[in-house]
């Protein structure tokens, strides 16, 4: 019979966390714990404080925006090993969209008070966490960039029929 | 000045006539209308008046023209409906029905005095351009006027030709960006609260109007607080379903108000709870 | 004090007089009628149009006739219209247009209506529907522009109350403060004694004009006795009812729960289907229609009833702002105890239960209130 996971079990096991040392994952795993959404739930509302960082491990969320007329549109799809909620990182520390779980959720919730105050006491954490954040956000920025340019709006058949 | 409603059938609609038609960007006309009478025709900026073609039906436009100009109202249409098709289609000398002026306008007192920073999100310039007639006209009376405009490519800019004229103003400073260029653009490329940052502002003296797509207003509204403007310092320009106008269809409510009187403007602490609620 | 404000008696064999005074004032006697399994108002010119002997059964979603063991005339509580129906009619034509110089012309004019109101006598309006025609009037008449339909129908309409002497269960008057017994902004107001040896109405004038028609009844003044029959029929009424709501803070509590588990639940029941919004008696919405005939020549623009549970309701460019079913009853229901307490001053309800007997899935909106505040008690937030 396995032994019950730890919140650092989970963390050490993810992609996202991976190659962050053992004590490091102990400090980040004080910051939080569980938490469960039925279908529908927020796990991020726009607009309200941003604090909450989630590594989900069973489910899928969703990244949206809601506009009257035609409902929410989805920016963004997350599931098992991946994570969401970034505006915590730094000021004004607002959520820009919502986060929503599309089916039943499980996630490691971590506080984004916490993790800024272990990172603002341990640089050496800090550079690391720092590190992963940055990459994500590049990898995200530039798939953004690539989706602005619409290119399948410019589309056209080639057609050398002779006109 | 007799608002023109037939104060016995308040759903009866005046005769005006078509004057002048203007093309704006692609899919957008505006219009200029006269009374069969030549009555005065009055409205305070922010306001809207329900415009009727003949067996088509009627839709809340809000009048984009100088609330100085008193034989005449503007207004600017984007093809969108059955009506607003039909509006974007008439002639010079034809007949088009009006009721209003109707609603609630952008506080021309309350920024008496301080920094006017607006921000218009496509075609939510047209809303805004009253309002930015009477600060250039009134400007003794205010501070730092700045426009911050936001649309989506070059050829949607709406009222391209008068940006550059009252950038040159001396009380005022207008910032354009759009979401993706050509390389002949000069201006910023990116969504419209990126400009909040370059633009000149002292938070605490400064009145904010936005309008434009909700969601727009939504993060501009956030990157307003965020720069430390109160939520009553902040208006907002809402739009709804609306049939009469009166206050009586009920179709325009969102939340407690009626956008028909309470609205289309209103200020950011009157509805900020119901900005965050989807649905509504 | 004049006497004529004090209580009167009118023998039941003599109500016919009432609408014989009526008459000769020139109003259209409207009242309710037993048609099509249900009570129903409709015009009615004598006391034997009036339901008597009949009585209703109602529950969540059901709504039955039944036979009184005695002839009352009143022994019955609301079926599913309201005075709404004469006063803000179903379908009206607001006004047409017509094109002088034919269809191609982009030229026209306006031509108004020359409609001349009706002048009703409503008779057999209960207290809750009393209060719900004076919502009405704030909503129609309160702003600062009046609806001509609605006042011109409203300004000559003579009002003849009736004291329910019993409750349906789907009744809740009493928590919503507007019954049973008849307030003020009736002309002539009765209460029905029937018992072993008598069959009489205790009258009471509430108006000038509703003095104006008692002087000519063939009335006595009532006695003390009358008064305590007629106040142990209302009595009865009160311990009837069948329901309750607590309002106590009923706007900050549903403000606070836009975001209420509750509202998706109820996607699973309501079918949208507008029921409730047609039988409410204080509903108002309604829509537009602008057409033309098939010459192109001539336009007219019709106004009819309308619901915020339809999707065109809240359209705007491109869809409904209120897409999901759960959007639309929290919007019916939030307006109707909260906001239109903003809106006009007073509550949009008056607990007459019509909602709740013609809902076909059942909902009751008492029910909806209880279990939002039932779900703020201790309510555990997962996440």
């Amino acid at each position: 019979m396995g032994k019950i996971k730890t919140i650092k079990d989970y963390l050490s096991e993810s992609s996202f966390f991976e190659g962050m040392k053992d004590d490091h994952l102990e400090l980040l795993s004080g910051c939080g714990g569980i938490q469960h959404f039925k279908p529908g739930d927020f796990l991020i509302k726009e607009g309200e404080e941003a604090n909450s960082f989630y590594l989900i491990l069973r489910g899928e969320i969703a990244v949206e925006s809601y506009a009257p007329a035609s409902g929410p549109i989805m920016l963004s799809r997350s599931g098992p090993g991946e994570v969401t909620g970034y505006s915590w990182l730094f000021p004004p520390h607002r959520n820009q969209f919502d986060s929503r779980a599309l089916t039943k959720v499980d996630a490691i919730h971590l506080d984004g008070k916490c993790l800024r105050g272990k990172a603002d006491n341990d640089y050496e954490l800090g550079y690391h966490l720092m590190k992963r954040f940055a990459q994500l956000v590049l990898q995200r920025m530039h798939n953004t960039h690539r989706q602005m340019l619409n290119v399948y709006g410019t589309e056209q058949q080639v057609d050398t029929s002779g006109q | 000045m007799t608002p023109a409603v037939n104060k016995k059938n308040p759903m009866l609609p005046f005769p005006c006539r078509v004057i002048e038609t203007r093309e704006e960007i692609s899919g957008c006309l505006s219009l200029v209308l006269r009374s069969e009478d030549n009555a005065e025709l009055s409205f305070m900026p922010g306001q809207f008046y329900m415009l009727y073609v003949f067996g088509h039906g009627e839709v809340p436009i809000s009048v984009s023209g100088f609330s100085s100009e008193t034989d005449r109202l503007v207004f600017t249409i984007m093809n969108v409906g059955s009506v607003t098709r039909a509006l974007c289609t008439v002639q010079v000398g034809d007949t088009v029905g009006i009721r209003g002026p109707f609603g609630s306008t952008w506080p021309l007192e309350q920024a008496k005095g301080r920094d006017v920073l607006i921000i218009a999100g496509g075609l939510g310039l047209a809303p805004l351009r009253p309002v930015i007639y009477h600060l250039i006209s009134h400007a003794d009376d205010y501070g730092d006027i700045t426009l911050l405009y936001g649309t989506r490519s070059t050829d949607t800019i709406l009222f391209q030709d008068e940006l550059a004229p009252w950038d040159k103003l001396d009380c005022m400073q207008v910032l354009v960006t759009v979401d993706s260029a050509g390389p002949d653009w000069t201006g910023h490329v990116g969504v419209v609260t990126e400009l909040i940052d370059k633009a000149v502002f002292n938070p605490s003296q400064t009145t904010a109007l936005t309008c434009g797509p909700e969601i727009m207003m939504r993060f501009t509204v956030h990157a307003l607080l965020d720069q430390s403007l109160k939520s009553s310092d902040i208006f907002v320009s809402m739009e709804r379903n609306m049939k009469c106008a009166l206050g009586i269809c009920g179709r325009c409510q969102y939340g407690p108000h009626f956008i028909c009187k309470d609205g289309p403007v209103l200020r950011l602490d009157q509805v900020d709870h119901l900005f965050k609620v989807r649905e509504v | 004090m004049s006497d004529v404000f004090l209580p009167h008696c009118l023998d039941r064999k003599e109500l016919s007089t009432l609408f014989d005074a009526l008459k000769s004032e020139g109003y259209l006697t409207v009242g309710p009628v037993k048609r099509d399994g249900a009570l129903l108002y409709d015009e009615i010119e004598c006391v034997d149009d009036l339901p008597i002997g009949w009585t209703d059964e109602q529950e969540a979603g059901s709504y039955r006739l039944k036979r009184r063991n005695d002839d009352a005339l009143f022994g019955y509580n609301v079926g599913p219209h309201s005075w709404k129906t004469f006063l803000f009619p179903a379908k009206t034509k607001l006004w047409s247009a017509s094109k002088p110089n034919k269809q191609n012309s982009g030229n026209f004019i306006f031509k108004e209506g020359n409609e001349v109101p009706p002048k009703y006598a409503f008779i057999g309006v209960r207290a809750c529907e009393l209060h719900a025609i004076q919502v009405q009037d704030k909503v129609f008449m309160g702003g600062t522009y009046q609806d001509p339909v609605y006042s011109g129908r409203r300004q000559d309409s003579f009002i003849v109350a009736v004291n329910c002497a019993q409750a349906a269960s789907t009744c809740f008057c009493s928590s919503m403060e507007t019954g049973p017994k008849v307030g003020s902004g009736f002309d002539l107001s009765l209460t029905e004694i029937l018992n072993e040896t008598d069959h009489y109405f205790v009258l009471e004038a509430g108006s000038e004009r509703g003095v104006a028609i008692l002087n000519t009844l063939p009335t006595r003044p009532a006695e003390q006795n009358d008064c305590d029959a007629a106040a142990l029929r209302t009595e009865n009424a009160r311990k009837d009812m069948g329901r309750s709501i607590d309002i106590s803070d009923i706007s900050e509590l549903l403000t606070r729960n836009y975001d209420n588990a509750r509202w998706a639940e109820l996607e699973r029941k309501c079918l949208s289907c507008g029921n409730c919004t047609m039988a409410c008696p204080t509903c108002f919405c309604s829509k537009v229609e602008d057409v033309t005939d098939l010459t192109g020549e001539h336009a007219e623009r019709w106004r009819s009833w309308d619901s915020c549970f339809t999707l065109d309701f809240s359209h705007i460019h491109g869809g409904s702002v209120r897409s999901t079913i759960g959007s639309r009853y929290r919007h019916w229901l939030m307006h109707k105890l909260s906001t239109w307490m903003d809106q006009f001053g007073s509550s949009g309800c008056v607990g007459c239960g019509r909602c709740i007997t013609w809902c076909p899935v059942g909902i009751d909106l008492t029910e909806e209130v209880r279990a939002i505040r039932d779900s703020e008690k201790g309510n555990t937030h997962d996440g």
